[in-house]
């Protein structure tokens, strides 16, 4: 069974047995674990590392990809608990982005003794626009998304991953992302994106009892600032940090603000 | 100073749109096809926008979960499809490739190349409707082969109950009637015996539909000497015909006993039945390549016209034909073998001369 989880989530795990506390790492839609690599090196001293790749995305079993079941968010985060009760884990600070954010809020809503806190990165609890709500995008924008990624994965065959050019900066990175990163099925690549996109948590913020940091950019197409403060009214014992970064991916492309808005919220959590 | 303009000379000529930004897709350089392509001056974009912000909304998207950040993790993309809307509001088709700068400024340059696609666009437009439509088509065919299959099944079922009764009463009425003349008898035996010949063919219908997924069993090793050896003798216990296996192949074969059973009783059956010579004469020859084991089976029956040598492979074609102990086929035993064939990569032929015989050749897949 243990062994099955494994392959599942294809989990990773950095400083085993030395009796540290859990941080598990969560990535958003598009890509894999390997998203955190700039992230997970701040906290490796402190924390005991665990990296899973969302069913359907990476390296999990995309044979588990039933489409039904994961046509709600909450399948996602029943994976997150079997995990967690597989490792036996325990006071787990779960780090999220983007539609994980989410993901872990309902995985927290479930079991909220299982998480000491929740850190979310730019999340959003719904992308469409709504009465009194701005969530950045309108339902035709999420169908000219789904034709873009028709387009994308027009030229993708199963068998061939993305072509990665030496990567002279860190030669030793290249072999491993190959074949992996941003890799997707196009079929589950498409129906994760109408869940991601199409779905709605702004009901389940209220259910919240876990602390959480929002770690929100300036400038985010995906999640717009006015999402961070629409968290900030309704999430409960939540924290918002809005980083001096633009773009959805700060832990790629600003790990250091990503790293001390995290590190600040940690500190002061231990503090209280 | 010189380099740098004989490069922004360079630039100008590429023939596709090229900027240069900083990491968060400022634009810090842009040649003239690419303000043609969006429409804007290069003093309204350079230091002034952020490329993606010309890109429409289902690309930006792709740009924020995608691109980002394969690009910050290797350096590098390639065949991006991004739509740009230009400042008339018509979107444009293009393909990207991007690269940071690895030389002087780590992680703070990135050069773009974008290239426009129309025709491929619309030519990819197609193919992507065209493979809706298959796929719509085949899931229809899916949907409607299941409902025949289910119906066939129910429609077996249904049928043989009542039979069942005919046969019940037919005997029950003989047994009460005691001595009857000979005519009624005979009729009423011809009752039975035709209720019973229908039966059989509905349990043959019934195992037409469901053979396929029951024979889809595990291959195993199978001494096949032995294997045909018993059927010869299942066939013709008192060694009345003149039935010989010559084998090319290695003894032990790989393959799904239940399936090749099936397809020898079928084929030998038919080769005995349909056959008006004195003496009856079965050649049975394996052969092995690479990929199949071939199995042949030649008689001197009766033989099948070149113009029905497709036909006994469809469902239900006896070709009016009776064996050599007046009955009629049933029109299902073929079909079924090339059903069951076909399922697991394999295929069935004949080759026939009317009146001198035939040789049915099987070819069963390895793996």
């Amino acid at each position: 069974m243990k062994t099955d989880i494994f392959l599942k989530n294809n989990i990773t795990i950095h400083n085993d047995n030395e009796g540290k506390k859990p941080m598990l790492f969560v990535h958003g839609y598009g890509c894999d674990q390997h998203m955190w690599r700039h992230v997970v090196p701040a906290f490796q001293d402190q924390f005991k590392i665990i990296l899973i790749d969302l069913v359907g995305s990476g390296k999990s079993d995309w044979n588990a990809y039933d489409y039904e079941k994961y046509s709600h968010l909450q399948a996602h985060a029943d994976d997150i608990i079997a995990i967690c009760e597989a490792l036996a884990l325990s006071n787990t600070t779960l780090v999220c982005h983007s539609v994980s954010c989410m993901i872990g809020l309902l995985a927290a809503i479930k079991k909220p003794n299982y998480f000491e806190s929740v850190l979310m990165i730019t999340p959003s609890p719904c992308y469409i626009n709504k009465e009194n709500y701005i969530g950045g995008f309108s339902q035709t924008d999420i169908d000219d998304l789904l034709e873009n990624l028709d387009s994308n994965y027009l030229g993708w065959s199963s068998a061939i991953a993305p072509v990665i050019m030496g990567n002279s900066e860190r030669p030793e990175l290249a072999n491993e992302l190959e074949n992996s990163f941003c890799q997707n099925d196009p079929k589950i690549a498409k129906h994760f994106a109408r869940v991601t996109f199409l779905g709605d948590n702004r009901q389940d913020l209220a259910k919240m009892t876990v602390p959480s940091l929002v770690i929100q950019c300036q400038q985010d197409v995906i999640a717009p600032i006015e999402v961070g403060r629409y968290l900030e009214t309704h999430l409960p014992f939540t924290t918002l940090h809005i980083i001096n970064a633009n773009g959805h991916c700060p832990h790629l492309s600003h790990p250091e603000e990503t790293i001390n808005a995290m590190q600040n919220f940690l500190n002061q959590k231990s503090h209280d | 100073m010189t380099n740098v303009k004989t490069a922004d000379l360079y630039l100008e000529q590429l023939p596709c749109g090229y900027i240069l930004s900083d990491k968060e897709g400022k634009i810090l350089q842009a040649n003239t096809q690419f303000c043609q392509m969006i429409g804007y001056s290069a003093e309204q974009i350079i230091h002034q926008r952020y490329w993606q912000d010309f890109l429409a909304i289902g690309s930006k998207i792709y740009y924020e979960t995608h691109y980002a950040p394969l690009l910050a993790m290797q350096g590098n993309v390639e065949e991006i499809s991004f739509e740009f809307i230009n400042k008339e509001n018509i979107k444009i088709p293009t393909l990207v490739n991007a690269k940071k700068h690895t030389n002087e400024c780590p992680n703070s340059y990135i050069s773009i190349a974008i290239f426009e696609m129309k025709q491929r666009q619309i030519y990819e437009k197609e193919l992507l409707v065209e493979k809706r439509k298959a796929e719509e088509l085949a899931n229809e065919l899916k949907a409607i082969n299941q409902d025949l299959e289910q119906f066939a099944h129910v429609i077996s079922h249904d049928l043989k109950s009542p039979l069942g009764s005919i046969i019940q009463l037919t005997q029950l009425l003989k047994d009460n009637l005691g001595e009857i003349d000979e005519q009624s008898a005979f009729f009423l035996q011809s009752i039975e015996n035709s209720s019973f010949a229908l039966i059989d063919l509905i349990s043959r219908v019934l195992k037409y539909y469901t053979q396929t997924e029951i024979l889809n069993k595990d291959k195993e090793p199978i001494e096949i000497d032995t294997l045909i050896n018993q059927i010869i003798i299942l066939l013709d216990p008192k060694k009345e015909h003149q039935i010989s296996f010559t084998n090319h192949a290695n003894n032990i074969v790989y393959l799904s006993q239940a399936i090749l059973q099936q397809l020898l009783i079928n084929l030998l059956g038919n080769a005995i039945k349909y056959n008006d010579k004195p003496l009856i004469k079965i050649e049975i020859t394996l052969t092995e390549d690479a990929e199949f084991y071939q199995l042949a089976i030649k008689d001197n029956g009766v033989g099948i016209e070149a113009k029905n040598q497709e036909k006994i492979f469809r469902l239900f074609n006896n070709l009016g034909k009776k064996d050599r102990f007046g009955n009629y086929g049933t029109g299902i035993g073929l079909p079924a073998i090339k059903r069951t064939l076909q399922s697991q990569g394999g295929s069935i032929n004949v080759e026939s001369t009317l009146g001198e015989g035939s040789c049915f050749t099987i070819k069963l897949k390895k793996q």
